[in-house]
């Protein structure tokens, strides 16, 4: 086997248990926005992109940012933005793949999300639509350090990996007799805004930053075994406060 | 149908309708749009109970029902954040006391619908409809639309603001963004309130300095800002 074969061999390992992963979890009670956080790190490791993140329209069509591979108040921003212009905005309004292999020729057509891309480092860009029988519901964002965009290769792994996403946000158990796809998408946005207001409440209780206060909700969330979404609603609904958290 | 039309199409039917301050709009051309002439929006108080802020004619007498016995879908769906779909009433034994009253009284089936920005619980939107049926998904997306606006109207009558702006409810949607959630968590944990009152504080706040609501949000997590004490309701 030469060099080539070895490395897809291997990426296709990978891929393989990620896959398998991402169905175990499916099939357990799961947590939609820890989900896709996995997803964007997933992401990171088997392609060739440098952070991902993965944006979801609301009911007014905004697209609202869902979870980054690092969470850092600067990348969010990179994302927020991608509400007014962008590729994930381009991507969401013509259902197709939006790429970019050089950002700084992108200046002209994304004069506020390009030279903020380029300022944290991001040389090349790639988006591609989250779909669901013929409708877009979001994108998953990829951003490289250097120029070229990302392979057809990983193109191909990529878009697999926005099918997972679709498919883990249509998976939500709900108690309740409402599980249609639009409560579906509801609650996961509504689980990404109590995230926010939860990093607001331990900031304001512990004085921590508001990334620092997000990195110790997630990791006294994994290491007490809750569901992510719901802890950040016990921290906002005060039944748990700062001080209760432990990374 | 993309979410953006069905948002416009809520406020053109609310635009579209004759008379009444912005919620009895919203509640009369969410009745036409959703071909249900009985909505209701309850709001919650400080100590989460739900109470009438608007009512259409066709069921005052059963929206009542569910303030008299403090049971019934607003409520459900209001504390439980998910809507509550009842097509047929008399085939749900889930509110002893709301269910046999308000069939006796001609309701067949129950929509209730959250009014809320994720953990900031407002209130609920209700359909009530005096014929059995499931909502198809074009009249269940919509009522999930008209509960968005409704949101941002609830929020800034909370806020002391009148709204009137069909252009603001419309990019109601641009305060979404998280550092206004961030900061709505900071202001609820600085005045010992819930985070739904605290996000009022906030909307009033910018408001009433003529400031974006992001910026006075950014000044708040940077701690250049703290709210005091709302005033007295």
């Amino acid at each position: 086997m030469d060099r080539t074969d070895a490395v897809a061999t291997g990426r296709e390992r990978r891929l393989v248990a990620t896959f398998v992963e991402l169905a175990d979890t499916l099939v357990e009670d799961f947590d939609v926005v820890e989900l896709l956080y996995t997803l964007t790190e997933r992401v990171v490791e088997m392609s060739i992109a440098s952070e991902a993140g993965i944006l979801l329209a609301d009911e007014a069509g905004n697209l609202q940012f869902m979870a980054a591979s690092k969470e850092r108040t600067h990348l969010l921003e990179l994302f927020q933005v991608q509400n007014q212009e962008g590729p994930c905005q381009d991507c969401f309004i013509s259902g197709d793949p939006v790429g970019v292999a050089d950002l700084e020729d992108a200046r002209e057509r994304w004069p506020l999300f390009a030279p903020k891309a380029l300022s944290l480092g991001f040389r090349s860009v790639q988006a591609v639509p989250l779909r669901l029988r013929g409708e877009i519901l979001g994108a998953l964002n990829l951003f490289r350090n250097d120029i070229g965009g990302i392979g057809e290769d990983d193109q191909l792994v990529v878009q697999a990996m926005g099918d997972i996403a679709t498919i883990g946000l249509l998976q939500q158990r709900a108690a309740h007799r409402a599980a249609t796809v639009t409560n579906q998408l509801q609650h996961a946005l509504h689980s990404r805004i109590s995230i926010e207001q939860a990093k607001g409440v331990i900031r304001e209780q512990s004085g921590l930053s508001i990334d620092a206060s997000f990195a110790l909700l997630r990791a006294h969330a994994r290491n007490h075994n809750h569901k992510l979404s719901d802890l950040a609603r016990a921290v906002v609904e005060h039944e748990i406060d700062a001080a209760g958290l432990s990374a | 149908m993309r979410n953006v039309d069905r948002l416009l199409r809520v406020l053109d039917a609310l635009a579209a309708a004759p008379s009444g301050n912005v919620v009895e709009r919203l509640c009369d051309g969410a009745a036409k749009l959703l071909d249900t002439p009985g909505i209701a929006i309850s709001v919650a108080t400080a100590e989460d109970e739900l109470v009438a802020l608007r009512r259409t004619d066709a069921c005052a007498s059963f929206d009542r029902l569910q303030s008299d016995f403090g049971e019934g879908p607003a409520w459900a769906a209001h504390r439980s954040g998910w809507p509550v779909i009842v097509p047929d009433l008399t085939q749900d034994d889930t509110w002893p006391a709301f269910a046999p009253a308000a069939s006796d009284l001609g309701l067949q089936s129950v929509f209730a619908f959250p009014l809320r920005r994720g953990s900031a619980r407002i209130g609920a939107l209700t359909l009530y409809r005096q014929v059995p049926g499931e909502l198809t998904d074009d009249e269940h997306a919509d009522a999930v639309a008209v509960a968005r606006v409704a949101v941002g109207l609830v929020l800034d009558s909370q806020a002391g603001r009148p709204a009137d702006d069909l252009d603001e409810m419309f990019h109601d949607g641009g305060h979404d963004e998280a550092a206004i959630h961030q900061a709505s968590g900071m202001v609820s944990a600085q005045l010992g309130i819930a985070v739904a009152f605290a996000l009022s504080v906030l909307r009033a706040h910018a408001f009433a300095a003529g400031r974006p609501l992001r910026d006075v949000a950014g000044d708040i997590i940077a701690r250049r800002l703290r709210m005091s004490d709302p005033p007295d309701p």
